[in-house]
């Protein structure tokens, strides 16, 4: 008997009992769209962290100073009164072999402005260095440079939005030359850098700061001029770009050995490896997965129980038929085929509505959540995979007791 | 049967030997045909009959290969299909016997069509040959205009009928009729009866069940059971 027989007429048995058939089906329809749902946000909370890492930078480790608290500050002040300094930077790059650049930040907590108007921005000193080690460059003009270090020069590099705020779509050549006002002092702006709007909009445990709205100017500027302008000495944040990626994790351990030398053995700092980040998010998605393959194992060996729970009960009512189609020449393995062809279009169909649903469930929890979600083709080849096979489980005890009724007594049948 | 074919030195299409059935039940043993011996030849119109209880199905059940006998031997065609396996047992209810019930036992959510076509499914036929054989066959049982009626659209003789086309579809060495005018009235009775006596003219075997007399005057042949014992067979 062909194959295209017996699914039609496995539909036509399907088709009769509609309302049986759907209800029959929820248990595959819910596991498949719990699956395809919950991988979908899955892939997008992973696609959003490793874009947020890779913004740190793989082979980055960043130290960042750490408000301490009650005595720990008392210490604090005694041991290490100039909290992350310059010092560590040359600490760092006299002692750990793995750095390849350094560069220190600070934070100015001046008000920048144009003509008077208040520019919103976050002014950063930095060293020529910065752009190499976040991978962060101008489209127009130029970075800060080496000779802007040593002379001091006052310059400024401003972020795309920052740029956008001020001067609107205006060409580069009436931007270039412009002042831009920092506390006492006045700042030729001379680059733009690159627009790195982030992606993702969803709120995440790794923070990542706006980059389009910083201002750059010359560390050493800061460091002659602004100096004491907050009181601030300290850095805000020390980047440490490491040359091999695999000897992060160490050279980690050697910057935090170090720090706390030229600390005094006070914890004022802290050190961030995306790299670890990188592992964390990692775990943590493995875990999620299990959880989620819990799941799914659980609403499918129901929806299974569920989809042989009424093809025992249509075995039982079409005993007559059975015994008919045998009368007429059905083999038991025709029989077995049909009952267990049945089994698998009903989970097969359930499935199909799943991805559907869990396509859509997706979406939804997307819109309102403000979340990433990733539709991955493969997920959904496996989900239809697994629904055949569920079918195939729960059909073929069924099937199987249909294909050995006697043919005498399956005809007698009331 | 590895080889479907009759075996052409034999006459006989139907040669039981000893035949016994008894029904194991859980409590007692009880047995229902005695040592029959019984042959029935190519065109032959045989009608057995018989007080209720006394074996007649079971017969006709054992003849259709649908059961098997507890001892003896079943010379089918001149093949002996005592140990035969499901799948070639299937294959010669498929296409070498044609049942005909006495409730008609058609699928009911199929059409009259599609209920002529199951022998040829299980036959393999294609489609489309499928629908012209089953809607020719149906116009030779007089339903041409019913190819789409389902079961429950039919009346009684209607559906008896289509069992007959369906009986017929694959050329069946022989009918069995196990009282197919026992839910009919007497004039839809007597169509029916047309219809096998056309068949028999045709060269068709014919084995029927019946409990009438008149039914059973269409046959050449009566063969009589009682408690499991052919006490009585004639021609006519
Ligand atoms: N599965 C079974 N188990 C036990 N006994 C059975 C079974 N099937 C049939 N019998 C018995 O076998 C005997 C013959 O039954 P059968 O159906 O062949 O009678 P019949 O001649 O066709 O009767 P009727 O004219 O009423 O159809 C009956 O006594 C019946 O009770
Ligand atoms: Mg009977």
């Amino acid at each position: 008997m062909d194959l295209r027989q017996s699914v039609r007429i496995g539909l036509i048995e399907l088709r009769s009992n509609k309302l049986g058939s759907f209800l029959t089906m929820l248990g595959v329809i819910f596991g498949v769209a719990a699956v395809i749902a919950s991988v979908a946000i899955g892939a997008g909370a992973r696609e959003q962290a490793m874009e947020q890492i890779a913004q740190l930078g793989i082979t980055n480790i960043r130290v960042r100073p750490l408000v301490l608290e009650g005595q720990e500050r008392v210490s604090a002040d005694q041991q290490n009164p100039d909290g992350l300094s310059l010092v560590d930077v040359k600490a760092i790059a006299a002692n750990c072999p793995f750095a390849h650049r350094i560069a220190p930040i600070r934070e100015i907590t001046a008000t920048p402005r144009v003509a008077g108007r208040t520019i919103n921005g976050t002014l950063l000193a930095v060293t020529p260095d910065y752009r190499f080690i976040v991978n962060f460059h101008p489209v127009r003009g130029r970075f800060i440079a080496d000779l802007d270090m040593n002379a001091a020069e006052k310059v400024c590099v401003l972020g795309a939005e920052v740029a956008e705020d001020v001067f609107g779509d205006a060409v580069w050549e009436t931007i270039s030359g412009q002042w831009i006002q920092i506390g006492m002092d006045i700042f030729r702006v001379i680059g733009v850098m690159e627009d790195k709007r982030s992606v993702s909009t969803r709120a995440s445990t790794i923070s990542v700061r706006n980059i389009n709205r910083d201002i750059y100017i010359p560390f050493s500027v800061a460091e002659k001029r602004l100096r004491g302008v907050n009181g601030e000495s300290a850095l805000t944040e020390l980047i440490i770009d490491i040359r091999q990626r695999r000897d992060v994790r160490q050279a980690a351990d050697l910057i935090g050995t170090i720090l706390d030398r030229t600390h005094g053995g006070v914890r004022d700092f802290e050190l961030v490896v995306p790299l670890d980040l990188l592992r964390q998010a990692q775990a943590t998605q493995r875990r999620f997965n299990m959880v989620l393959a819990a799941i799914a194992a659980i609403s499918l060996l129901v929806g299974g129980i569920g989809i042989m729970n009424i093809m025992l009960a249509s075995v039982t009512q079409r005993t007559r038929e059975i015994g008919i189609r045998r009368a007429l020449g059905a083999t038991r393995r025709d029989i077995q085929t049909q009952f267990l062809l049945e089994a698998v279009i009903l989970s097969l169909v359930g499935g199909i509505i799943g991805i559907f649903a869990g396509v859509i469930l997706g979406a939804i929890i997307a819109h309102y959540a403000g979340w990433n979600t990733v539709f991955s083709f493969k997920a959904i080849i496996l989900s239809v995979l697994v629904a055949a096979t569920v079918g195939v489980a729960a059909g073929l005890f069924p099937a199987r007791r249909a294909a050995g009724l006697h043919p005498i007594e399956a005809l007698r049948y009331e | 049967m590895n080889d479907r074919s009759a075996n052409p030195l034999d006459k006989r299409v139907v040669h039981l030997r000893n035949i016994t059935k008894i029904y194991r039940t859980d409590a007692l043993d009880v047995p229902v045909l005695h040592a029959i011996d019984l042959t029935v030849e190519r065109n032959e119109y045989a009608a057995i009959m018989g007080p209720s209880g006394s074996g007649k199905s079971t017969l006709m059940n054992i003849l259709g290969v649908l059961d098997s006998p507890t001892h003896g031997e079943y010379f089918f065609e001149g093949w002996n299909i005592a140990h035969r396996d499901d799948f070639s047992l299937s294959r010669i209810r498929n296409d070498r016997i044609g049942f005909v019930f006495q409730n008609f036992s058609l699928l009911p959510r199929m059409t009259a069509c599609e209920n002529v076509q199951v022998p040829l499914i299980y036959a393999g036929v294609p489609v489309r040959e499928r629908r012209r054989r089953a809607e020719a066959m149906l116009a030779r049982v007089g339903l041409a205009d019913r190819y789409r009626h389902r079961p429950g659209e039919l009346s009684g003789g209607q559906k008896q009928r289509v069992a007959l086309a369906r009986a017929l579809i694959n050329g069946p060495s022989m009918i069995l009729a196990d009282e197919p005018t026992g839910n009919l009235d007497s004039q839809t009775s007597c169509e029916i009866m047309k219809l096998f006596d056309s068949l028999h003219a045709d060269g068709q075997t014919i084995i029927l069940v019946t409990h009438e007399d008149e039914i059973a005057a269409h046959a050449r042949r009566t063969i009589v059971l009682r408690d499991g014992r052919i006490i009585d067979d004639r021609l006519r």
